[in-house]
């Protein structure tokens, strides 16, 4: 009786070792992830030291920083406006990117569309007990928009990253906030179909 | 021979478990940033960076603080203000970052100028908050942080 208890004991911890070893992830980048919070546009989503929340997506075919130049982007300009706040110690939301449902990673757009020299909400420093609103503008495909989400992060952007290395270096279990931004695919088509020629975007609160 | 198994089990499974968390956690704690702060009492002054600080004032304003500091660079090392960062604390350890006007007086050893400074603070705590200068190394260094706090 005690032998067949223990052979039965025995299974048991290698179906448990079998689940265990199943579900932990083999490889760095899903083992060490960032520990994300997921939410929605318009209600506040809070991971690690910081609460972010999404205002609203516009979407432009070109940008005019300065009345005078004219940029466009390879697809469309997704402007998502949010506003963001922090616990304790100034930190920046220097990590942002647009997820597509495909899988695809947009970073920030690298041209300067902001107004006057204005800057992206990621380049403002954010203070505790204070709000500060602004754009994260991203360049996209127009097929890619639908179903789209925005991946936030306080982790600075770290020069060790390679050139085109993605996640960015140090994003080991890094707070992350993840914003679906609740674009259908008729609210997509609807976005870049109205979307305007030329538009201003102002930059973040100062 | 169970109960030697039992104690050989009760040794070797804490152990199992907490040796790679102890090393964890002293790897955790190794890479804490840790802050050596250097507490300015009223009037008086401190060195950080090569250079001498005085608080000359600080006002609230509509939207959070304004501050005046007095810094005299101590060498040609203290001229240079790329690894400084100024900020404000409440008393519960909250900060808030402080913009420097720009200002057109060079930065000499020995002489004395005047910085001012402004931030944002929420109204509730613009007249408790404590200027700070911080040591904010491009590379990180693995001394701690030096920090000048100024007592109001």
């Amino acid at each position: 009786m005690r032998r067949v208890a223990a052979i039965l004991l025995g299974l048991a911890l290698v179906v448990v070792a079998g689940w265990v070893k199943a579900h932990t992830p083999d490889d760095y980048d899903h083992r060490y992830g960032p520990l994300a919070s997921a939410g929605h546009s318009g209600a506040p989503v809070t991971a690690g030291a910081f609460t972010v929340r999404v205002d609203g997506v516009t979407v432009a075919r070109s940008a005019t920083p300065d009345r005078k130049e004219v940029l466009r982007p390879d697809g469309v300009f997704v402007i998502v406006t949010a506003a963001a706040t922090i616990r304790r110690v100034p930190t920046r939301l220097a990590t942002a990117y647009l997820r597509t449902r495909n899988g695809y990673e947009y970073r920030e757009s690298v041209k300067n569309v902001i107004a006057e020299n204005g800057d992206p909400l990621s380049a403002v420093a954010l203070g505790p007990g204070l709000w500060r609103r602004g754009p994260f503008v991203f360049e996209v495909p127009p097929s890619e928009l639908a179903g789209s989400t925005l991946v936030v992060s306080d982790r600075p952007v770290n020069e060790k990253d390679p050139p085109g290395g993605f996640p960015p270096y140090g994003f080991e279990l890094t707070a992350q906030a993840e914003i679906a931004l609740r674009i259908g695919e008729a609210r997509a088509r609807r976005l870049v179909a109205n979307a305007p020629e030329r538009v201003t975007i102002p930059g973040a609160d100062s | 021979m169970t109960a030697r198994a039992a104690v050989a089990l009760a040794v070797l499974l804490p152990l199992a478990v907490g040796a790679p968390l102890w090393e964890q956690l002293r790897y955790n704690d190794r890479h804490r940033v840790r802050e050596a702060v250097t507490t300015v009492p009223q009037g008086g002054s401190g060195v950080l960076d090569h250079a001498s600080w005085r608080l000359l004032s600080v006002r609230r304003t509509a939207t959070g603080v304004r501050v005046r500091l007095a810094k005299t660079p101590l060498d040609q090392d203290g001229e240079s203000g790329l690894e400084l960062a100024f900020e404000v604390r409440d008393r519960s350890g909250r900060r808030w970052m402080l913009r420097q006007d720009l200002s057109g007086a060079l930065s000499r050893p020995g002489h004395a100028e005047t910085m001012t400074l402004r931030g944002d603070v929420p109204a509730g705590v613009a007249d408790q908050v404590e200027p700070e200068v911080r040591h904010s190394p491009l590379k990180p260094e693995p001394r701690p942080v030096p920090v000048l706090r100024f007592r109001r």
